[in-house]
């Protein structure tokens, strides 16, 4: 009987060949039509496929939870959302030239859920802190909210390499710079309102777990320092027409806030420490 | 002279203040997650260079988050949010009520879309003018000009000028909930034995206790676990007291705290201490009886002579044993505060001097002789108690930010403008406008225009 965490293994290793394939298509100049995209399609909903395992396997092991609570837990679920997020993407703007960055993340997110030492892959049993309702809310609505911010990002490294060969054949396959921007401030909405929803219903939670909507707990912190920034990134566009070079450097430090308070936060002491396990 | 001219409204309304104080306050909540913060984070920073330390703790860098500098930024924010929004209201009201394609040629110098139409009877072309519009949406207005010229105008979404103010007045009232939580709310803790009643607790903050105003009894704790040894439930089973009186018995457990008079109390931690105790009293190496005691409790012995017991060590300073801080009163003496050690020789480690002690000194008891029998553990529950009137503001601010948001980014103010002109053949064309997201009014307008094109096209 095959394993989630089996599936999810051998997933990693698809992923990377989707990557090739998304590779390969950019530099036969779309040759590939739609291949790359239906190969993705089919590895997502099979990603899909193995956390439900995960879910129904908690049952059988007697605990009975969502898949949710640990890191190897987040990093699939993080990369899973950050893949379908991507397709809905492409299946909007018909470029599958952002593809090409996002499949590496994906497969570096699995790759370290996998493959690291540090990650533990046991299905645990939900300690007393986690058991509630309020878990699957916050847990969804920080991701989708990371997943975006990983788009955003994205886009704007696509987005500064356009800017400096901007005439070059090869790159014309890449969206123009505008559709590069709308997708940035697209995402950076979508992030924004997401992870501000996960901020609200952690602070809800907090406040019946640890009673304290706001303990200023490094992870917490760090959600408001990358909120605050994603905050700024609106602004100058918004009122004060930043455009371009400048926002897209901006919303790539944004990301870089997400990523410690994803990782780099687990370094530091706090109530989140369950999330390092 | 008005406030609005005033060099302090202009300083406060730049929305570059607004992103200045934004990336500061991120840039300081940052430090605070980098210098150990508080009471736990001194205990860290003791060992660093003690200049450094103090110039830290002069900053408020010790204590970030409460420092006057991090509260004036807060401040700055807040009237920044006041000024800057105010400053914007009268512009987002005169597009909420100005803003509208008008009747007429000049709104046509550019139409999105024109074609040739049928020709068409009077009634039916107001017909299906109405239902493109409401394909489109909004309250259709139809205007008529002259005996061939019809206008049909829809708009929604006026509402939309104003998402912005929402999510700045959220964000207002998350900063007051706040404030009010800090003011007039309270963070402590407590330790309750098995079996204890507590009617006060400590602050959190190290500035004394707060009086409850009733009694709560700790009737009993429960741990349980996993078969691998994870931590299952922790739950403490309490009875409130009110004048002495029980009014309610409850469970709490991680994330199902219990609440009464606007006071919350969450399950935080346990531990076991020993805490009760059985002495063996001789006199004159006759047995007077075996004798339970228990930790903060004073216990007859014997006639007259009464003991307390202040404190209870499993393993005292980890070398000597058992031990029991006892303080003893007899109705002819001062009451005398002795060590007592169950294992008789725990002391002959010590140098004589230290073992002359008067700590030590059990003959105080004489002709009384006490033996500690048997030492037992007892579970105290750890609980957080708080008071936070500020927190349905807060909850209140959170609801209206997210409803804020939607309205600011996702509800755009559409309006469409359609002049039919009923001649043989006739003409019909189209404008619209939309103050965001112009790819979803293009899809729209595909639509109308599609219906639109079926009805009533020449060519179609």
């Amino acid at each position: 009987m095959i394993t989630s965490s089996m599936l999810l293994s051998v997933l990693t290793f698809v992923y990377f060949g989707i990557f090739m394939v998304y590779l390969l298509n950019f530099l036969l100049k779309n040759r590939l039509s739609f291949f790359p995209s239906v190969l993705l399609l089919l590895t997502t909903l099979l990603h899909g496929f193995a956390i439900v395992l995960r879910w129904i396997e908690s049952y059988k092991l007697g605990y009975g939870r969502a898949p949710f609570t640990t890191l190897y837990e987040s990093l699939i679920f993080y990369s899973w959302l950050m893949g379908a997020l991507y397709l809905l993407i492409e299946w909007r703007i018909k470029s599958k030239v952002i593809g090409m960055f996002v499949t590496p993340l994906t497969f570096l997110a699995l790759a370290y859920a996998s493959f690291s030492k540090d990650i533990n892959k046991t299905i645990q049993p939900l300690i007393p802190a986690l058991k509630s309702n309020w878990l699957i809310a916050h847990v969804i609505t920080c991701f989708v909210g990371y997943a975006a911010f990983a788009i955003s990002f994205v886009v704007c490294i696509i987005y500064l390499f356009k800017r400096k060969a901007e005439n070059s054949a090869q790159f014309s396959l890449i969206p123009s710079k505008g559709i590069l921007e709308e997708i940035n401030y697209n995402m950076v909405v979508i992030g924004f309102i997401s992870l501000s929803l996960g901020i609200i219903t952690g602070s809800i939670w907090a406040n019946v777990a640890w009673g304290s909507y706001w303990s200023w707990d490094p992870k917490e912190t760090w959600s408001l320092i990358t909120w605050l920034v994603y905050a700024t990134v609106l602004h100058a566009r918004l009122t004060r027409g930043w455009r371009g070079k400048r926002l897209a450097i901006l919303s790539i430090v944004g990301f870089l806030c997400v990523l410690f308070t994803y990782f780099g936060v687990n370094l530091l002491p706090g109530l989140h420490s369950y999330a390092t396990m | 002279m008005p406030l609005k001219d005033t060099g302090i409204w202009n300083f406060f309304k730049s929305v570059r203040l607004t992103i200045i104080l934004l990336i500061v306050l991120a840039a300081i909540a940052l430090i605070g997650t980098l210098i150990p913060q508080g009471k736990e984070g001194l205990r860290i920073i003791s060992r660093w260079n003690p200049t450094l330390v103090e110039f830290l703790f002069k900053i408020g860098f010790l204590d970030v988050y409460h420092s006057s500098l991090f509260r004036l930024l807060l401040l700055a924010l807040a009237l920044n949010l006041v000024v800057c929004s105010l400053d914007r209201l009268p512009k987002s009201m005169r597009l909420y009520r100005h803003n509208r394609l008008s009747f007429g040629d000049t709104a046509f110098e550019r139409p999105l879309a024109r074609f040739r139409t049928k020709a068409l009877e009077h009634s039916s072309a107001q017909n299906i003018l109405r239902n493109a519009l409401r394909l489109f949406g909004g309250r259709p207005e139809i205007k008529q000009e002259g005996s061939s010229v019809l206008y049909g105008f829809s708009q929604y979404g006026k509402f939309s000028y104003f998402g912005v103010y929402l999510v700045h007045l959220s964000v207002l009232l998350i900063l007051l909930g706040g404030l009010i939580g800090s003011f007039l709310g309270f963070e402590g803790y407590v330790n309750i034995l098995e079996g204890d009643t507590i009617e006060d607790v400590e602050l959190r903050d190290g500035n004394g206790h707060v009086h409850l105003g009733f009694k709560l009894k700790c009737d009993k704790f429960f741990v349980d676990f996993y078969p691998n040894g994870t931590p299952k439930e922790y739950r403490s089973t309490v009875t409130l007291f009110l004048e002495d009186r029980p009014v309610l018995t409850k469970d709490i457990l991680v994330n199902h705290p219990l609440e009464f008079y606007g006071i919350r109390f969450y399950q935080a931690s346990y531990g076991k201490i020993p805490a009760a105790a059985i002495l063996k009293v001789q006199k004159d190496d006759l047995l007077i009886g075996e004798i339970p005691v228990e930790l903060g409790k004073q216990t007859e012995i014997t006639d007259g002579i009464t003991v307390e017991v202040l404190d209870m060590k499993a393993d005292l300073m980890n070398r000597f044993g058992p031990a029991l801080l006892l303080r003893i009163s007899n109705p002819d003496m001062q009451p005398k505060e002795v060590w007592l050690f169950k294992n008789p020789n725990a002391l002959d480690s010590l140098p004589e001097q230290m073992r002359k002690s008067e700590r030590f000194n059990t003959k105080v008891f004489l002709p009384y002789k006490l033996q500690i029998l048997d030492v037992k553990e007892k579970y105290y529950t750890g609980l957080q108690v708080s008071k936070d009137p500020g927190v349905n503001v807060v909850w209140f601010g959170f609801a209206l930010m997210i409803f804020g948001f939607f309205v600011t980014f996702f509800y755009p103010h559409r309006q469409i403008l359609i002049r039919l002109k009923l001649l043989s053949p006739g003409e019909l064309e189209i404008v619209a406008r939309t103050n965001k997201d112009p790819a979803g009014l293009e899809s729209k307008l595909e639509r109308v225009l599609s219906y639109l094109k079926k009805e009533i096209s020449l060519e179609g």
